[in-house]
């Protein structure tokens, strides 16, 4: 489908950024380099349940993955020195780095009429862009990050999607 | 049931709104225009009549907030009041409409010496004693069962007072006020007819309002004037469920406790409003779309449902199990007995202009009539028992099939729940004319009208309960089942059933408390220039306000009625009740 | 049980469950009268809640119909502060606890570790000098507990915003080690204290350290 995003480059946060921060404070505990296993291990987790917040510390540039192991990048260990003001701001230029971000940004913008978004036609346009995902759960993770990043406000009650001020 | 879509009013909202609204407001003007006295069941006078039957319901179901709150919240905080009000309010709740008559017309009527102002507030007060037991159990119950981490917060930081009540206790009301507030106002009409006129023997007071029209069309053999009121009536009926129910329920959502935690629940309901038009949402739609997002709405929906009727749910159950035996003998007792206290005392300050009580005790004992009236309780109790046995009986027979069958198959629920959901909410008093012609002329005509009459009263609480039950048939079993190729009888049995057996019981429940409600309407029918009666207690109490003028004679049959339907309760589906929950309960 | 807490400490109860801990705490804050015994605040004798003890719960004890700011602002708006004032105070609050953008959103759409913070946020905006904490990490993920606990560290660290005390009750011998100036062992038996010691270990504190694992093993010992 024309203007579909292949399916490895959706990059999509999947993880709360409290689970990704959360992996990364234990990974500096390592000295910034560890096994990702013995992570798992040390807090009783599967390794299934850590890959959702690798995953996304490594799309926002904050660790890399390779091999099994997970190292922090320079990006992490300047977010982890960072009080929380720059801390946002951090995650703001990296979500701003992120395809899927700039597009529904746009799409946000160029659509406010005044009052936002209506949610349902953010959908349809995220449907639009990745078929093959769940468009809803998406949505989701996309407004909870843009939220937390300062880029996108979300009204539940009246289901819109605004533009940060 | 759609949260979100478009805000409160749905998808379509504002047009949905406007037809209704504007037939809502064209009543004012028309009615303005056309104020009449309180005779003729013109069919000019409709408007106004509508228009005042509506302002009666506002009226009665603000009061009877009030009431729920002033009475529930202090019942559910503290274990001193609860012990005592929450028993008085099982027994007010199980007096039929007729039991206030007399309080009705001894205080309001009497005191403003018959004037209209007096007259109207006693026919608010009689659709108030429809509304506010049930609100008052759900506020009692909406605050007893608030989370004991919310209460201690509350209590950690200090909220007190008027602070306390807007961010704690209120909101925590607000999902069971309007699910409970929805069948107290389908209560309400179903009493319309009761509560605008007023009568004992000869003494009679009406008032202008839509089921007064409707009767006395009726009455007159004027049939197409009652079919049009009929028509208005549903159309009243509609436009306020447009336009304040509908967005209400969407509205209580956000007050739940929630129990899905992280990412929000996707609600993915098909907005109601692009059915066909005119069909209500009236009760939610457990397990339809998402069986795990149920889980949390079915807690809701049993407690609501649970709450229709005039049996109490589980949990104040349990707030009055916990009350002593003597205690409960004592508070009823306690409230009989003022009853005919109070009746007394008023009785010696109005002597001079009303049928005095003693009079009429005096009746009882020596007019042959009222005598024999009496010693008929017994049987009449009886009968009437049998009668509703029957109903029941039939009610079951199609909900039964029926609610499975909707359990099973998408398409038959989604195309069967909005027919049903129309059909319960409009009041069967108001069509009761309509059937009764259709059957009159049968053999044992009356016996039957009677029945099918009863059914009327029961057979929806008994469908939706069952309905409920059988749509929450554990996915996971349900999947099982089906892997396996079970068969459709051995399915039937072995997981249908038992996930029934709750709902079942529930639904009997509310749905004899249902069929008690109607036996005052179904056992004495007046129709043209006929009374249809037969032998029973609903029939009885009607004998002895409207023909008899017996007040002592109205408040034993009401004393007799109560304490049967309080009898059967306790004694026998508490019990099944229990039985039933601690055996086959899902958990929720 | 008897003990007294200075100024500036960061002290754990911790003990098995059933030991009484999290009733201690609730005794303290005054939500239930000892049976026998008093505790006193600054010379008096606490009788009931007050806004200069605030807590933060195991299960978040948000209040589903309200936003987070509202949350927020709910012991502000107990102490009947006008509006813009209270408005004010939450706005800063949940700047200063990492949730800023999420001031419209209500507790059904926040994750777990968020809902925490604004269970944090609401003690925090009364500015307590005592933060009592009933395992606050206890129903968070081990990632998320984890965030937390290292945020509520620096703020602690950073004496502009914090409390003056801290008494936090859990059932994670680590977690006290790794969090507290000072740790109150208790054991099974309601209401007996196994030891009452001070933790030295310099901060920011390793996990790995071995001192602290010492310690984590000789406490987990006594309280057995």
């Amino acid at each position: 489908m024309a203007g579909d995003l292949p399916q490895k480059e959706i990059q999509l946060p999947g993880a709360h950024h409290g689970q990704v921060f959360g992996l990364l404070e234990i990974l500096d505990d390592y000295g910034g380099k560890a096994d990702l296993a013995r992570i798992a291990d040390d807090v009783f987790l599967e390794l299934d349940d850590l890959l959702p917040a690798s995953e996304t510390a490594e799309i926002l540039g904050l660790a890399k993955v390779d091999a099994g192991d997970i190292t922090l990048t320079e990006e992490g260990k300047r977010f982890l020195a960072a009080g929380i003001r720059r801390r946002k701001k951090i995650i703001q230029q990296r979500l701003l780095e992120l395809e899927i971000f700039k597009m529904v940004l746009d799409f946000v913008k160029k659509n406010d009429d005044g009052d936002g978004v209506e949610k349902d036609k953010v959908i349809a346009f995220l449907n639009s862009i990745i078929s093959e995902r769940d468009p809803e759960l998406c949505f989701r993770w996309i407004v909870e990050w843009a939220r937390h990043g300062l880029l996108l406000r979300y009204d539940s009650q009246g289901n819109r999607v605004k533009p940060q001020r | 049931m759609v949260a979100g879509q478009g805000g409160i009013w749905g998808k379509n909202g504002p047009w949905i709104a406007v037809l209704p609204l504007v037939f809502l407001f064209s009543l004012i003007p028309i009615a303005y225009a056309q104020r009449i006295g309180a005779q003729a069941p013109e069919l000019t006078s409709l408007p106004y009549f509508a228009l005042r039957s509506l302002l009666r319901m506002f009226a009665a179901f603000g009061l009877s907030i009030l009431f729920a709150l002033f009475y529930g919240i202090p019942a559910a905080r503290s274990g001193k009041a609860e012990r005592v009000l929450i028993p008085t309010l099982d027994v007010l709740q199980s007096i039929p409409i007729l039991g206030f008559f007399p309080a009705a017309i001894y205080f309001f009527i009497a005191i403003s010496e018959g004037s209209q102002i007096g007259v109207e507030f006693a026919a608010i007060f009689l659709i108030f004693t429809s509304m506010a037991w049930n609100l008052a159990f759900a506020v009692y119950e909406s605050v007893s069962t608030i989370p004991a981490d919310l209460e201690e917060a509350s209590t950690a930081f200090g909220l007190r007072g008027w602070v306390l009540f807007r961010r704690q206790l209120l909101p925590a009301c607000v999902p069971k006020l309007v699910y409970n507030g929805m069948m107290s106002w389908a209560g309400g009409w179903y009493f319309l007819v009761a509560a605008e006129i007023i009568t004992i023997g000869s003494q009679s007071y009406y008032l202008p309002g839509l089921g007064r029209f409707l009767a006395e069309s009726t009455y007159a053999g004027h049939f197409a004037n009652a079919l049009i009121a009929f028509g208005v009536l549903v159309s009243l009926i509609l436009a306020v469920d447009l336009t304040i129910w509908r967005p209400l329920e969407a509205y209580a959502v956000r007050f739940r406790h929630e129990t899905v935690g992280g990412i929000e629940s996707i609600h993915r309901g098909r907005s109601y409003a692009s059915r066909i038009a005119g069909i209500l949402t009236r009760f939610p739609v457990p397990g339809e779309h998402f069986p795990r997002v149920s889980k949390s709405l079915q807690p809701m929906v049993f407690h609501s449902i649970v709450t229709l009727g005039r049996v109490p749910s589980r949990l104040h159950l349990r707030a009055v199990l916990a009350s002593s035996r003597t205690v409960r003998i004592a508070v009823s007792a306690f409230v009989i007995s003022s009853v005919f206290l109070f009746v007394y005392i008023l009785e010696d300050l109005v002597t001079t202009q009303y049928a005095s009580f003693s009079a009429s005790v005096h009746q009882l004992l020596v007019d042959p009539i009222v005598a024999r009236n009496v010693s008929l309780i017994p049987e009449a109790v009886g009968l009437s028992m049998l009668r509703l046995a029957i109903a029941y009986a039939i009610s079951l027979a199609w909900t039964l099939p029926v609610a499975i069958k909707m359990g099973r198959s998408k398409r038959a629920f989604s195309t069967l729940m909005p027919i049903f959901q129309t059909l319960a909410s409009i009041p069967a008093t108001a069509y009761f004319p309509f059937l009764v012609v259709l059957v009159i002329g049968l053999p044992a005509g009356v016996e039957l009208a009677s029945i099918l009459l009863i059914l009327t009263g029961m057979q929806w609480y008994l469908l939706f309960n069952l309905v409920a039950g059988a749509k929450n048939v554990p996915a996971d079993m349900d999947e099982a089942a089906k892997a396996f190729g079970v068969r459709s009888r051995i399915y039937l049995r072995k997981v249908m059933f038992p996930s029934l057996y709750p709902s079942l019981v529930t639904g009997s429940i509310t749905g004899w408390g249902g069929g008690w409600n109607a036996l005052i309407v179904s056992e004495y029918i007046v129709f043209g220039a006929t009374t249809y009666k037969v032998l029973g207690i609903g029939a009885l109490l009607d004998v002895a306000a409207y023909e008899l003028g017996s007040v002592a004679l109205l408040l034993l049959a009401v004393v007799s009625l109560s304490a049967t339907v309080i009898a059967v309760n306790r004694l026998f589906w508490r019990r099944l009740y229990r039985y039933v929950t601690a055996r086959y309960k899902a958990d929720y | 049980m008897n003990f007294t807490v200075e100024e500036h400490e960061f002290v754990c109860l911790v003990g098995p469950s059933g030991c009484g801990k999290s009733t201690l705490l609730r005794i303290i804050m005054g939500l239930i009268p000892p049976d026998t015994g008093y505790v006193m605040y600054r010379g008096e004798k606490v009788s009931g809640p007050n806004p200069q003890m605030a807590m933060v719960f195991q299960s978040f004890a948000l209040f589903p119909w309200l936003n987070v700011t509202q949350n927020v602002e709910l012991g502000l708006e107990a102490l009947a502060l006008p509006v813009t004032q209270r408005r004010e105070k939450a706005l800063r609050v949940i700047q200063e606890i990492g949730l800023e953008g999420f001031e419209e959103a209500y507790p059904r759409e926040l994750s777990g570790g968020m809902r925490q913070r604004v269970g944090f946020a609401r003690a925090l905006a009364l500015d307590p000098e005592i933060l009592l904490m009933d395992e606050p990490f206890s129903s968070l993920d081990v990632l998320t507990a984890e965030n937390l606990r290292e945020e509520l560290l620096k703020l602690w660290e950073d004496r502009s915003l914090a409390p003056k005390l801290v008494v936090m009750v859990t059932h994670n011998v680590e977690e006290a080690v790794y969090m507290a100036d000072r740790v109150i062992a208790m054991t099974y038996r309601p209401g007996t204290v196994a030891k009452d010691m001070r933790i030295d270990l310099p901060r920011p504190r390793d996990r790995r350290d071995q001192a602290l694992y010492d310690l984590v093993d000789n406490i987990t010992a006594l309280i057995a």
